[in-house]
């Protein structure tokens, strides 16, 4: 039997790992340093058709010799799934990053999709040294000639880890800084509002 | 130094520590012989603490935050605590997990049939983290953003997403990425508790729970923390700006800082290394593994004794194939079976036997023995001694049997010996017997020690003759570093056996 002594020292002994795992679940650790900053290019987009190809008219077409046929043959069955005379195909999207006048990268992402035909996810994280810099990123979604492509540029002060997002908004058409990087109800208008 | 020295030395300083520990808590208390039963209560404790914290949680990027907010400074006396509680006890379950290894490791108890224990024992550890880890994103502070980052740095450095999860977190993550996060830190628990089964699928009476004194004083000191520095958690997660410092976890995050010093992929390659490293530890060295214990079928009448008694469900019985009487017989499953003759304690039947030491042998020495001693000639208070292998060095029989009038006899386990066998030397002339096996709570077979107490006192069968003065038997439990004390032990049991005969000649 433990005596009142024993518990006591018991406790103590208890005490030990726990603080233990007082201290090392919660120890401030730098994993990032501060001579550093991050420009993160993230977005999807679909590259143009490598052939032109009009899917609703194709299954039109389709549509209507599938019932044509039905008329001579009833136990005929209409194949979506056939290999389709026109590719469905796009092009992959290529991206061009340029700071401060020099190329840091040149790549192209490939549409996802057995065919190729869906959309190509654009991300890449870059590291820079916090400062004034010229962003130039010339985005291009086909190579038929002629294809004008998707610029933007913008000098832009990055601060000592500080983050910023470069994305392509689909309404507006165009490539700029996310906004999307803290929850609505943390940003600092919605808490003014709330104020 | 070689490597059996370097684990004798090991496992010397664990036995001192628990040796040290038992003064203190009392060998039924000591957390040392506990740890495993420790992980099952701690992980009691993060169930019941994360249903109610779940209660309360916002699944939603917009308001995850503030929920865990409200409760750790609004609901601060209840969810607050239990959040510290559930933080706390998480660490505390890695802590005890890698105790319970390296108790295991020092004490050579994850080799042959051990293995699946060791192997699912690794295999947690990993799950432990995963869950972990979501645990963290799911407060989605800088910690989580700083976990969901590198964990998606790390996840597509692996060819098995077709979109890279960095991209997914590249901005603010829709609601649905906090569903996922929840269901995989409620999933991986769900696999934990089936690598726990497993764990202890190959033992019989698994200790589940430790005692009730233990699991009070855990949960006491896990409160007293919880007061003293309760878990919150860091600023709310803002993706436009990399974390000066994060508040590490480095129960959890141990392997994060490899990040900083070598390539992602490298990164894969040590973990998978190392965690394949320790898993087929089981193997390594040569296997100096004993041979099974086998049935006698002719004497086997299917009493199940021996089935009740192995520690590690080896025997079991199955109907008689031989036509005789019984309705039953045993079976030994030689995988699973780990020599250690608890069966052929337990068997009142002569019916199962390890082929390199028979009941029959070990009748035959203790007679051997008891002759020699008794031919000595020495007037002396006589002891026979029966010892454990696992808890007495070869040469402490030695040191034993230089002392006049003692008998010694070394056995893989205390709970090999019938009280059949026990009674042979005090029939022969002795005046006692002593038995020194393993520690309470620690047998290295797990029960062969509380099995032979229980056999003696008459609990458990074989039981003991009744003419068999109980006064004249005592039990020595301890673990090898006791041995000095062992041996004042004789003496001090052959003291009290002569005054005990004084008094009787006396009496008379």
């Amino acid at each position: 039997m433990m005596n009142k002594v024993n518990w006591v020292a018991g406790i103590i002994i208890l005490l030990l790992p726990a603080l233990f795992v007082m201290k090392y679940t919660a120890v401030p650790y730098p994993f990032y340093a501060a001579d550093v900053a991050v420009l993160k290019i993230a977005f999807q987009h679909t590259g143009q058709r490598v052939k032109e190809y009009d899917e609703i008219g194709s299954l039109r077409e389709r549509a209507k010799k599938y019932r044509e046929e039905l008329k001579k043959n009833k136990e005929i069955k209409m194949n979506l799934t056939s290999k389709q005379s026109t590719t469905r195909e796009r092009f992959p999207v290529e991206v061009e990053l340029f700071i401060d006048g020099k190329s840091l990268q040149k790549k192209k992402y490939q549409p996802a999709g057995r065919q190729k035909d869906a959309v190509s996810v654009i991300y890449d994280a870059f590291e820079i040294s916090p400062g004034k810099h010229r962003v130039k990123v010339i985005m291009t979604d086909s190579a038929k000639e002629g294809t004008i492509p998707y610029t933007f540029e913008d000098t832009v002060e990055f601060g000592s880890r500080e983050v910023k997002v470069l994305t392509f908004d689909k309404v507006k058409n165009k490539l700029l800084w996310s906004e999307n990087l803290i929850p609505i109800l943390q940003r600092p208008e919605y808490a003014n509002a709330e104020s | 130094m070689e490597q059996g020295m370097i684990m004798q030395k090991l496992h010397r300083w664990w036995s001192w520590l628990e040796f040290d520990m038992n003064k203190i808590f009392t060998p039924r208390l000591n957390p040392m012989y506990w740890f495993g039963s420790i992980c099952f209560f701690m992980t009691w404790i993060l169930v019941a603490t994360g249903i109610y914290l779940f209660l309360f949680y916002d699944i939603s990027a917009r308001t995850a935050y503030q929920s865990v907010e409200y409760l750790t400074h609004d609901q601060w006396y209840l969810g607050g605590l239990l959040r510290s509680l559930h933080r706390y006890a998480s660490a505390g379950l890695v802590l005890a997990t890698v105790l319970h290894t390296i108790h295991v490791f020092v004490t050579g108890r994850y080799r042959y049939w051990r293995w699946i224990a060791w192997v699912t024992g690794v295999a947690t550890i990993w799950f432990l983290i995963v869950c972990g880890l979501f645990g963290y994103m799911m407060v989605w502070d800088e910690l989580a953003l700083f976990i969901t980052w590198v964990s998606a740095l790390l996840l597509d450095n692996l060819p098995i997403f077709s979109k890279p999860l960095s991209f997914a977190y590249a901005q603010m993550p829709s609601n649905f990425f906090f569903y996922i996060i929840l269901f995989i830190h409620f999933a991986t628990p769900v696999f934990l508790l089936i690598l726990f089964m497993l764990h202890v699928i190959r033992m019989r009476n698994a200790k589940i729970n430790p005692p009730k004194e233990l699991m009070y004083a855990i949960v006491a000191v896990l409160v007293i923390v919880s007061l003293i520095r309760p878990a919150v958690s860091g600023p709310p997660a803002d993706l436009s700006k990399l974390p000066a410092t994060v508040q590490f976890d480095w129960f959890y995050m141990f392997f994060l800082p490899l990040l900083q010093m070598i390539p992602v992929w490298a990164v894969w390659v040590v973990l998978v290394v190392v965690s394949f490293f320790i898993t087929f530890v089981p193997w390594y060295g040569k296997s100096r593994k004993k041979a099974p214990a086998e049935v006698i079928y002719e004497n086997c009448t299917g009493c199940e004794q021996c089935v009740k008694d192995c520690p590690y469900e080896a025997v079991f019985v199955r109907p008689r194939s031989d036509g005789r009487n019984w309705p039953l017989e045993a079976v030994v499953d030689k995988s699973r079976c780990a020599s250690c003759g608890i069966c052929v304690g337990a068997c009142d039947y002569k019916a199962i036997d390890l082929p390199f030491l028979t009941e029959a042998d070990i009748k035959q020495k203790i007679l051997t023995i008891s002759k020699t001693v008794m031919a000595s000639g020495d007037t002396g208070t006589k002891v026979f001694v029966f010892m454990c292998e696992n808890s007495n060095p070869a040469g402490i029989c030695h040191k034993v049997e230089c002392k006049t009038s003692v008998g010694c006899l070394r056995l893989p386990c205390m709970g090999m010996v019938q009280p059949s066998m026990m009674a042979i030397p005090l029939l022969e002339g002795f005046d006692g017997v002593l038995v020194s096996g393993c520690q309470v709570n620690d047998c290295h077979y797990r029960y062969g020690n509380v099995h032979l107490v229980a056999r003696v006192k008459g609990e458990r069968k074989p039981v003991m003759r009744k003419n068999i003065d109980q006064e004249r038997i005592r039990f020595y439990l301890s673990s090898e570093v006791q041995k000095t004390d062992f041996l004042s032990e004789i003496d001090a049991f052959r003291e009290e056996l002569r005054q005990k005969k004084n008094a009787e000649k006396g009496g008379n």
